[in-house]
């Protein structure tokens, strides 16, 4: 999905960053990098950048933290973890902001500030996760850990 | 016509009724042949999730009598890959409809001892805890699937039209049940050890500090900072933003203690390339000259939607130094930065402050020659560099790096300098990043 968007070299500089994976936070496929930004599309869609990032960042920080599955897919469909996927807003094409979201975030990029949980407090009222130790609120969501 | 509806009457309702009869058992059968379809994969899951726990259990018992530090290390990089297989099986059953909640609680607990394990910090009284919990909790899986044969129960009236999925009850129960056996593990478990987020170290800042960091970091005079935000955690922080002439916005982090620059990023769009990858790696290069940094090493470069991220690795008396990066990102079509991210970087330059030293030795046990000896025979080694990186026991250690050419693949392989065994092997693109 995200080839579409970008010239002929930067697809091959592209699959050579995938090939030298060393330096991402992560190791990711295409295909989980594709999954990611769909993520972050249907979940921060009209949120600031920074936002974008941050929910992406929230995902690679759970693939880091032992109580989560240690894949991007893992996390993504773990049972009950997204509303996006329960929905099927996860399966519509990411745009290129949050591409560009999803890369950064694999790079290291964390605005949450190493936040596993987020939530918009309009929307949930779930008292567990409003227990959760607040980082910070960026957008209409809060990042907690 | 009033007496032909009355002939015809049983027979529109004998019709009516053969048509609802046919509809009821077309549905049943199609819910019938859904829930087999979805029974199925459920089995198969079931069954998977068996076999990893086995795995698992075999592995906890050859921990229990493993004293050797790099097998143990060797065997908790195995058991994690194990976990991870249970965990996604474990996740394909319906754990919305039965509470699996306890294993996956053991699979977690299991997945961070293995760190504590590998870094020999797990007591033996744990491991047998686990062992024993994983090993019975295998057991009734096994026994459990050797008992249940495919049931074909009749559907209850009440679910004929509805497509809500059915995991046949006493498998459910029975899964339930181990669930619930389960003990919680020791406390112990608890309490162990996560991976160290670290600290920035110095004097607090002010939030008018940060906004004046932020600025002169960015390099952007036009633009207007001021602080928008506050994140609390591990590495407290400034949120610092900037806006400028059109729509583009800079957010920088500002640690506040220390008042370093942790990240920055724009949201600016680059919708078109004018500049080399070279004359991007070299705009990056300047700018961490101008800002301070030490030597740096160029190691990877990203180039996505005309925004190019480029890594750099301090290098400090000779040793690339991979644990402690820093990213820049530059706009493809004017050079101008518009990313940062060095949290790694400034985490590491806080340690050493405290520890009053850099932490590498530089205790080469393994020369260069005995290093290269240990490459494949195949592959023609092209360069040779030192280099600290963290390993599986999160440990920095000293490495040799080797380029080596195999066919047409360029690889970089990392021989420990003290043991001489392979730490990492990674494949690069080009000789260009040797």
């Amino acid at each position: 999905m995200w080839m579409r968007v970008q010239e002929p070299k930067e697809r091959a500089a592209e699959q050579e960053a995938v090939k030298q994976a060393e330096q991402w936070r992560i190791s990711v496929n295409e295909a989980e990098l594709d999954l990611l930004a769909r993520v972050v599309h249907a979940e921060a869609k009209g949120e600031p950048y920074e936002g974008q990032v941050a929910v992406a960042a929230v995902i690679i920080n759970r693939v880091q933290h032992p109580e989560f599955p240690n894949t991007i897919a893992g996390v993504v469909y773990e049972p009950l973890a997204f509303q996006v996927v329960a929905n099927g807003q996860v399966n519509k094409p990411a745009d290129e902001a949050a591409i560009r979201a999803a890369h950064d975030a694999l790079n290291g990029f964390d605005p949450t500030g190493g936040a596993v949980y987020f939530y918009n407090p309009a929307k949930t009222a779930s008292a567990w996760i409003r227990s959760r130790p607040v980082i910070k609120t960026i957008g209409r969501h809060v990042f907690a850990s | 016509m009033k007496r032909w509806l009355g002939r015809a009457f049983p027979n529109i309702v004998f019709a009516v009724a053969l048509l609802v009869l046919g509809f009821a058992v077309g549905q049943y059968y199609l819910q019938k042949a859904y829930q087999l379809q979805m029974e199925a994969s459920y089995r198969r899951a079931l069954r998977e999730f068996a076999v990893h726990l086995t795995e698992l259990s075999q592995d906890l018992g050859k921990a229990r009598v493993i004293s050797g530090s790099e097998q143990a290390a060797a065997l908790a990089e195995e058991m994690r890959s194990r976990i991870a297989a249970a965990q996604a099986s474990l996740g394909q059953l319906p754990l919305g409809e039965i509470d699996l909640s306890r294993l996956e609680q053991m699979m977690w607990q299991c997945y961070r001892s293995s760190y504590a394990y590998s870094a020999g910090q797990l007591s033996s009284a744990v491991l047998d805890a686990l062992y024993e919990q994983i090993s019975r909790a295998s057991s009734e899986v096994q026994t459990l699937l050797a008992s249940k044969e495919v049931e074909s129960p009749w559907v209850a009236w009440n679910r004929y039209f509805t497509t809500s999925l059915v995991f046949t009850d006493s498998l459910a129960a029975a899964l339930s049940s181990i669930n619930s056996n389960l003990q919680e593990l020791d406390e112990e478990l608890a309490g162990l050890p996560r991976r160290a987020a670290g600290r920035i170290t110095g004097e607090e800042i002010s939030p008018a500090k940060a906004v004046e960091i932020a600025g002169a970091f960015s390099g952007r005079s036009e633009f207007e900072f001021r602080v928008v935000n506050e994140t609390a955690g591990d590495i407290p922080a400034y949120t610092v933003q900037g806006s400028g002439p059109g729509d583009e916005t800079l957010t920088v982090e500002v640690s506040r203690q220390g008042g370093v620059v942790l990240w920055m990023i724009s949201s600016r769009a680059v919708r078109a390339r004018q500049l080399e990858t070279a004359e991007l790696v070299q705009a990056a290069r300047r700018f961490l000259e101008e800002r301070g940094f030490p030597e740096v090493h160029v190691t990877d470069v990203q180039i996505l939607q005309n925004r190019a991220t480029i890594t750099f690795v301090p290098v400090v008396e000779g040793i690339l130094r991979y644990a402690e990066p820093v990213k820049v990102q530059v706009s493809a079509a004017d050079g101008d930065i518009i990313g940062f991210q060095g949290v790694l970087y400034h985490l590491a330059r806080s340690r050493y402050q405290s520890n009053g030293a850099e932490d590498v030795e530089q205790h080469l046990a393994v020369e260069r020659e005995e290093a290269e000896s240990k490459v494949n025979a195949q592959a023609v080694v092209l360069d040779h560099k030192l280099a600290s990186l963290p390993n599986d026991l999160d440990e920095t250690v000293l490495t040799h790096r080797l380029g080596v050419k195999l066919g047409d693949d360029y690889y970089l392989v990392y021989i420990n300098a003290e043991s001489g065994r392979e730490e990492q092997i990674v494949q690069v693109s080009s000789p260009d990043f040797f």
